[in-house]
């Protein structure tokens, strides 16, 4: 067992200029009208700022964390491989994925269901650092749209795709890293039926 | 017994056991791939490779027989070294697709890399590209990228089911494991070279990217397709079973297990019925158990004159003894029989023709509670016209049309078959993957059956014996009742009435199992090695 110290707290030490309590209470006061006076008619030294929400709107810094996104392929399917790993690396199990098997033999699977709870999501980018294709990205810049029941916060495949990234709202290309741009190489066809390529298809780049 | 020393211990292990077994005697865990325990040894993956003194090279520990004075190191530099350069040789075209490959979690490629090796890859060249989904038979599906050629399944299934459909074809990095010309691997055992499979080469087209493994509950548990009961690993998630998988009892099926019982789960989940059915109508839970207590009542006030008691052998040993003393005590003179499903494919391995698995249990029971329990074809000739049936799994028509054409009828099953869909009276009980229990296969042998985790129960259905206390159906009008707590008081119950079960203890069946009869004799922990992973 551990030695336990006790600790006691003290107090500031209060004199009797504090305790004549106005003359305090005057500097606090003080500083308040300072800035009231500053920011209602110090011209250029205003320094507080409204704004009028929603019409007008401050952008948010570049690493704030908004909605997800996935994030497309060339030709709009999800770059994602329904690999589970932001699903597993979520603490509070917000994502819910269906794989299924893709129509192209060098991707073999994408997710068929890929669904973000928007309400459970706790917003700690686990899913994007954990993500080996980048398929998923918090970089949209903007909050979840408020919802009036709970199924609308269930985000879908459609809609987790169809938002923008903040570069391609700025019309710029968007750079992708995954892992499969190392397989980019193609497999040779697979055979139906369970029969065995004969050594003459395969490919040059076999030795 | 020679008497060797591993890594500075000295040991004494049974003559011909190789170095493998003996370092896990010591607690050392030699890493291997290609070696199994259940199959001949071919020493190609090279991973197990160790030191032996006065020997001038590393020694394969899985081909190594451990003998008198050996002096063995399995972690000099010497060693690690030598590891370290298998991996990087068996990952030089391995395509690291651990993302979406369904072995990764229980991968030994990962596992051995995280173990042995853990450098990154000095590769530069292009990996060789070979076919990634090639489909080997209607089950299995083959990665040749993935593949380390270790020959596991190619050895099996000359080894245990005889039937050599798989083969190596090609040389170099260009060969790859294959079926011969239109013959595809439709072998009743071919699931088991998926587990066998220390990398994701081959895959299960069943559980193909269902589920990451990782995210799976594992319950021990034992197959009820046949009679021989398998053990199993049964993995399910949010109340759905993904898949079985076998687990090693040497005294029951090794490490493997037939692709019919694997799937076996599938026709449960299918066929569940969900809620109670009077006349073949939905109905609410009380009225379908008001009806109930109605068909029960008459049935105790004939004692059971002129009514049959058809009992499934897919009842757990506590079902069946709840009922069949129910049976005794309140039904006398009513006639019981097997009903079950019907006698399928058999085989010299693990399949058994009959597809029931507790007919040996049950047999004992009523033996001992004095039952006569027939089969319907035992030379029947009036049919009973009142009738309770206890376990639907019945595809026998004779057996279902019975039912539905009784007068008074009250069945209390889990799946919705003719017999379920056709009674007066249905009521629902649990599927094996909800209820606990125990089975008694073919030779004898009291087996626990779990429930999964996750799987509850569907709709307001009890386990086999649960089926009569919960919904109070021993409160019929004049029955006699009884009173147990859980599945472990009727199982000791069991084990005080029925003599080969005595001095047996639900909780005390442990993984493996006990043999009929051997109740006290094997109180202590089984000799057996703990379950491990079948890749092991």
């Amino acid at each position: 067992m551990g030695k336990i110290i006790k600790v006691r707290a003290q107090d500031a030490e209060v004199g009797a200029y504090e305790k004549a309590y106005l003359p305090e209470i005057t500097k606090g006061i003080g500083i308040t009208l300072r800035h009231v006076v500053k920011n209602l008619f110090g011209g250029d030294e205003k320094y507080t700022r409204t704004v009028s929400y929603p019409e007008e709107k401050v952008e948010y810094p570049v690493r704030f964390r908004g909605a997800h996104r996935l994030t497309p392929r060339e030709d709009g399917a999800p770059r994602c491989v329904a690999c589970f790993m932001c699903s597993t690396a979520c603490p509070a199990r917000c994502i819910n994925i269906v794989a299924e098997e893709s129509d192209d033999p060098n991707i073999e699977k994408r997710p068929k269901v890929f669904e973000i709870d928007e309400l459970k999501c706790i917003f700690c980018g686990m899913c994007v650092e954990a993500c080996p294709e980048d398929a998923i990205r918090m970089d949209t810049g903007e909050h979840v749209k408020p919802f009036t029941n709970r199924a609308d916060a269930v985000y879908g495949k459609v809609d987790l795709l169809s938002m923008l990234g903040r570069t391609e709202k700025n019309g710029e290309q968007p750079v992708y890293r995954g892992a499969h741009e190392h397989r980019a190489r193609q497999a040779p066809q697979h055979s139906p039926e369970g029969t065995l390529p004969v050594q003459d298809e395969q490919p040059e780049d076999a030795h | 017994m020679p008497k060797l020393n591993i890594d500075g211990q000295d040991i004494e292990v049974p003559a011909g056991e190789n170095l493998v077994l003996a370092a896990r005697r010591i607690g050392v865990e030699v890493p291997v791939f290609c070696y199994h325990e259940k199959l001949s040894i071919a020493a190609n993956c090279r991973m197990c490779l160790v030191e032996i003194e006065k020997m001038p090279k590393l020694q394969p520990a899985c081909q190594t027989v451990a003998t008198d004075n050996m002096i063995v190191k399995t972690s000099s530099p010497k060693v690690i070294e030598a590891r370290a350069a298998v991996m990087e040789f068996l990952l030089v075209n391995h395509p690291l697709d651990c993302p979406i490959c369904d072995k990764a979690g229980e991968c030994m490629l990962q596992d051995n890399y995280m173990g042995h090796d853990g450098k990154s890859s000095r590769q530069q060249d292009t990996k060789t590209a070979k076919p990634r989904l090639e489909v080997l038979g209607p089950l299995v599906n083959y990665n040749a990228e993935r593949c380390i050629m270790c020959t596991r399944c190619v050895r099996f299934m000359d080894e245990i089911p005889k039937n050599t459909q798989l083969g190596v074809f090609g040389r170099g990095d260009r060969n790859v494991i294959g079926v011969f010309d239109g013959k595809p691997l439709d072998d009743p055992y071919s699931l088991n070279v998926v587990e066998l499979c220390p990398v994701g080469a081959l895959g299960s087209l069943d559980f193909r990217f269902e589920s990451r493994v990782w995210s799976l509950d594992k319950t021990n548990s034992v197959c009820d397709g046949c009679s021989k009961g398998c053990n199993t690993e049964t993995h399910s998630k949010k109340e759905h079973v993904y898949r079985m998988i076998p687990r090693r009892n040497d005294s029951v099926n090794d490490t493997w297990m037939c692709d019919e019982g694997r799937l076996s789960y599938h026709a449960h989940e299918e066929q569940r019925a969900e809620e109670p059915l009077t006349d073949g109508k939905r109905a609410s839970d009380a009225t379908a158990l008001s009806a109930a207590l109605g068909v029960l009542a008459n049935a105790v006030k004939e004692k059971g004159n002129g009514w049959g008691v058809f009992i499934s052998p897919t009842l757990t040993n506590e079902g069946a003894f709840a009922w069949l003393s129910y049976v005794k005590a309140n039904m006398a003179q009513a006639k019981v029989y097997f009903s079950g499903r019907a006698d399928g494919v058999g085989d010299q391995l693990l399949r058994r023709a009959d597809k029931n698995p507790n007919r040996a249990g049950i047999k004992a029971i009523a033996e001992a509670l004095g039952i006569p329990v027939g089969t319907y074809t035992d030379g029947i000739t009036a049919k009973p016209l009142r009738v309770v049936m206890l376990g639907t799994e019945t595809p026998d028509d004779r057996i279902s049309s019975i039912v539905n054409a009784a007068q008074a009828s009250l069945v209390i099953g889990a799946h919705l078959t003719q017999a379920f869909k056709g009674a007066k009276v249905a009521l629902l009980s649990g599927t094996v993957f909800e209820s606990d229990g125990s089975f008694v296969n073919e030779d004898g042998r009291v087996q626990r059956v779990r429930p999964c985790h996750g799987v509850k129960f569907a709709g307001k259905s009890y386990a086999d014996w649960a089926v009569m206390l919960s919904q109070g159906l021993d409160k019929a009008v004049g029955a006699k009742t009884f009173a147990w707590a859980n599945t472990e008081s009727v199982f000791a119950d069991l084990a005080n009435a029925v003599k080969g079960f005595s001095g047996m203890r639900l909780l005390g069946l442990g993984l493996h199992g006990k043999a009929l009869g051997s109740g006290r004799a094997t109180e202590s922990p089984s000799h057996q090695q703990a379950s491990s992973p079948v890749g092991a």
